[in-house]
């Protein structure tokens, strides 16, 4: 770069360092708004200081299309060569440039799965805070694509700080090379642009110097224990602020006033789903009438639809990538050393079902295991089983049989158990005195009633006559082995005898065996599990909704905020999902995949509250901007699955299309990174817990690390 | 959009297991029956508009659980009720006798601020069946709901539509009622009412 005057460019021209294409402005919520442009750095002259740099942004329709500039400006973007060209026109739509010395700070919004593109907020020193925002399409910059796909090649999916990659991380790592960028610890998004030592006590209080912090930031690549020690401060930070502050700031946003709702439909206004939804005459009629609890109700599943859809497209084009986001989403921090990236990357993959080949490769040749009993619930919690073997598994997983027996133990635990089982059905079926008793009179009146009313539907336990009369003794046999099944259990366990919804607990398991003993002796198993939730007392029940209260408050703080100024902080709304594990919200085979994983205890035994938590989370955005009532919530999570109809099993009770009815695998991820970010939650309050100091974790939330199913029994026989 | 009062009427439908609580919510709204109503968990609602002497009401149903144990949880569904129907099942002489049991247990639940004169509507199910199965007659019903209190009694077939709309205009009337008495006591301890007039004054909070 020669040049006659050595203080200035030839031709007056200015060397563009770093220029970005596709950098939009979004005047206003329109998507035919939208102003690309392009982000630039440039130096002014050959000894310009750093802070002497320029930064600007101007839109495209103010650079002329055959100018050098206009070509410089490409050229830069795509090779990442500085170039001289002419300074950029200063004036025109939106655009800006200011030296590096009067920039203050930068924020970063990093991109939001199915809401919005990333953008950055500039702000200048001088108080002159009318920069607009810029939003980065990462999916229209050829640049940015290139580099991604480099960097997937690569496996550095991501940018400074662990955090995604994206646009704008891209343009801050760039940026570095030029200025001091310190991270706020008050708002984690913002960066102080060359800060002094005041700026950094004010933003960064807990910082004992200044300057140095941003030498921090690099060495926590390298040293995982500060990087832990960040992220112990962020879950303290969390502890002592969130209990209070965050339940009023939430407390304000319980009403849905006519402001938010625009404001909500400016949102989806920017998804491209909501064009197609909005044309659905469905919805049409719903916008035309009178804004109503209803309209609000409606709305609020249009939302999540619509991030539904968005998501499950999202998942199917990338999934590796898609998994990057949620664990973003769900503030899970990387390389805090709790979490191993491992952990991360197993989470859940649905695709892989253990298939009957795999199954037998578990097992030598005297049906023995031989890999360990942990690799199996492993490997059984990230996929499910196929159905094929579905039956074979849950014996083993409830308990019927042992990990540890060969195939000649089972044939002989099989007799026992066929012989206990005819036992302890002859004790009430050839003893009339037993069955003269009210209490048992009572018990075959609530099972007949029951089972006459349980997954009809299925070919298996559909009526013998079409019209045969609802009132009249049952003729299906099969329905009658559920009876006597359910009459020997009261026979087995008679203080607990039969409870409402015992017979959904029930009725998938039969399907499975269509074997009176076998059926049994798992539902026993089951019961073994599942008896807490039909005390008479509803302790066990109640317990449950006592933890996911704890739960909720300490993973979804903010959630939890909206629930309990809307006084709906009881959970109650989750009471059916609890009480028979899904079985009433997921089609047939979809809840039987559910339960395999429920099953392997593989994260905790009640990893279903995770479940919960999940949905929770999933829907959180739709749950505090568009609901404000406990009859709302209550609607709102009966109707989940609203779309979901029970004839859609083709003849062997396969659902047609779970994957279109209820997202359980992306569900399912989210579950597992929720139990993931509690276990290292934990683990760092723990860190920070000195003996003898009490806990602040309470006994319910960290029995949901146990891999031991809770048992709680009822203590007398209760009519009712 | 239009600024009006809109009045929430909420009731609740208790009884024994298999009484047909699901099938009259669901005749009474959707006009329709099944046999495939499962046994209800927990607890679900149905809203339909209703104009009673040109005033148009929104009334909730509803529907819960009939096996006793899970009353326990009805504290967080009862409150703010209106009215409170007490179903029996005409073939079963059990679920008859439980009526008042299903009464006290309501009010215990719902902590009702005047127990004595909380609107209930007592509905005989299945009257469709024949003779021979009915057991509660309609007399020995009717002296009974004079003895609990004179409470307003129908026979109703949720199968066959039968006495629907007549049992829920009359629980519609004692709601609005029950509802127009509790404002006139200025009683606005009632969440679900306070809100519905401060949305649809397009309160700015």
């Amino acid at each position: 770069m020669s040049s006659a005057d050595p203080s200035t460019y030839p031709g007056g021209q200015i060397n563009f360092l770093y220029v970005k294409s596709k950098v939009y402005i979004h005047p206003s919520t329109r998507k035919q708004d939208n102003l690309p442009g392009f982000l630039y750095v440039f130096k002014p002259h050959p000894t310009a200081t750093n802070n002497e740099l320029t930064l600007g942004w101007v839109a495209e329709c103010n650079v002329d299309k055959s100018s050098e500039l206009y070509r410089t400006l490409l050229h830069v973007d795509s090779t990442g060569n500085e170039k001289l060209a002419r300074r950029p026109a200063a004036y025109g739509s939106f655009s800006f440039a200011l030296r590096f010395m009067e920039l203050y700070s930068i924020q970063l919004r990093t991109p939001h799965p199915g809401w919005w593109a990333g953008s950055i907020v500039l702000n200048s020193k001088s108080g002159y805070d009318n920069l607009p925002v810029l939003f980065f399409h990462d999916d229209e910059s050829e640049s940015t694509k290139k580099e991604m796909n480099a960097r997937k090649k690569n496996f550095e999916i991501f940018g400074e700080d662990k955090e995604l990659f994206w646009g704008g991380s891209m343009f801050l790592s760039v940026l570095k090379k030029w200025a001091t960028l310190v991270r706020t610890t008050v708002d984690k998004s913002v960066y102080l642009v060359n800060p002094t030592q005041d700026d950094v006590n004010n933003f960064s209080p807990h910082r004992k110097n200044g300057l140095s912090a941003a030498e921090d930031e690099n060495a926590d690549k390298n040293k995982g224990k500060s990087g832990s020690n960040l992220f112990s401060e962020g879950v303290n930070k969390w502890f002592t602020e969130t209990k209070w502050t965050v339940l009023d700031k939430f407390a304000q946003l319980t009403k849905l006033t006519q402001d938010k709702l625009t404001e909500l439909n400016n949102t989806l206004s920017q998804d491209p789903y909501y064009n197609k939804l909005i044309s659905h005459p469905e919805v049409q009629k719903q916008l035309n009438s009178e804004y109503g609890d209803m309209a609000k109700e409606y709305l609020a599943h249009w939302a999540m639809k619509i991030r539904e859809q968005s998501n499950r497209s999202r998942r199917i084009e990338m999934s590796d990538k898609y998994r990057d986001l949620l664990v973003e989403e769900l503030g899970i921090n990387r390389g805090n050393k709790l979490i191993s990236e491992t952990e991360i990357l197993n989470a859940y993959e649905g695709s892989r079902e253990v298939t009957e080949q795999e199954w037998e490769r578990w097992f030598d040749s005297e049906g023995r295991l031989c890999i360990t009993v942990g690799e199996v619930e492993e490997r059984i919690f990230h996929g499910g089983v196929c159905k094929e073997i579905r039956g074979e598994v849950w014996l083993f997983l409830l308990g019927v049989y042992d990990w540890s027996t060969s195939a000649e133990d089972r044939t002989i635990i099989a007799q026992t158990l066929e012989s206990d089982y005819k036992l302890l059905k002859t004790q009430w079926q050839e003893n009339q005195t037993a069955q003269d008793d009210e209490y048992f009179k009572d018990q075959v009146f609530r099972i007949e009633k029951d089972i006459k009313r349980t997954d009809r539907n299925m070919e298996l336990y559909k009526r013998t006559t079409p019209d045969e009369d609802e009132e009249l003794a049952i003729t299906n046999p099969h329905l009658l082995k559920l009876k006597d099944i359910l009459l020997t259990f009261n026979q087995f366990n008679d203080k607990l005898g039969y409870v409402q919804g015992m017979t959904d607990l029930l009725s998938p398991l039969y399907y499975l065996y269509q074997d009176e003993t076998v059926t049994f002796w798992a539902f026993a198993k089951l019961m073994d599990r599942m008896e807490r939730n039909f005390l008479h007392d509803q302790s066990g029940i109640l317990d449950q909704i006592t933890t996911l209260n704890d739960l909720v408050q300490f993973m979804l703080p903010a959630l939890y905020g909206h629930l309990e100024s809307c006084d709906s902080n009881n959970f109650v709304f989750f009471f059916r999902m609890l009480l028979v594990l899904f079985k009433r919200e997921l089609p047939w085979g979809t809840f039987q995949k559910l339960w395999d994983i429920l099953f392997t205890n593989w994260c905790g035994s009640q990893f279903h509250l995770f479940v919960i938590l999940a949905i929770l989370q999933k829907n959180e955005w739709v749950l505090i901007n568009t609901l404000n009532e406990f009859d709302q919530f209550l609607k709102f999570f009966n109707e989940l699955t609203s779309g979901y109809s029970e004839e859609d099993v083709d003849e062997q009770g396969n659902p047609i299309s779970p994957e279109e009815k209820f997202d359980l695998v992306d569900l399912l991820t989210r579950a597992e990174l929720l139990f993931l970010k509690f276990k290292s939650m934990i683990n760092v309050i723990d860190l920070n817990t000195k003996p003898g100091e009490l806990s602040p974790i309470s006994d319910n939330l960290r029995q949901l690390l146990s891999k031991e199913i809770v048992i709680k029994r009822e203590t007398k026989r209760v009519i009712g | 959009m239009a600024i009006k009062k809109k009045t929430l009427l909420k009731v609740i439908i208790l009884g024994d297991s298999g009484v047909g609580k699901t099938s009259l919510m669901q005749q009474f709204v959707n006009g329709k029956f099944s046999h495939q109503y499962k046994a209800t968990i927990g607890a679900d609602f149905l809203t339909k508009e209703l104009t009673i002497d040109d005033k148009t009401v929104t009334m909730q149903i509803w529907d819960t659980a009939g096996q006793e144990r899970f009353q326990s949880l009805g504290v967080a569904f009862y409150r703010g009720a209106d009215c409170c129907v007490l179903v029996y099942d005409v073939t079963n002489q059990k679920s008859f006798d439980n009526i008042s049991s299903w009464k006290d247990e309501f009010l215990i639940q719902a902590n009702v601020k005047d127990p004595e004169n909380f609107p209930f509507v007592i509905i005989g199910n299945k009257v469709d069946v024949d003779e021979s199965k009915k057991i509660v007659t309609q007399k020995k019903a009717q002296q009974y709901a004079v003895n609990l209190g004179n409470l307003p009694i129908f026979q109703t077939s949720a199968k066959e539509a039968i006495n629907i709309d007549q049992a829920f205009d009359v629980i519609a009337r004692n709601a609005l009622q029950q509802e127009e008495n509790e404002e006139f006591n200025g009683d606005f301890d009632d969440a679900i009412n306070i809100n519905l007039e401060s949305e649809n004054q397009g309160c700015a909070c």
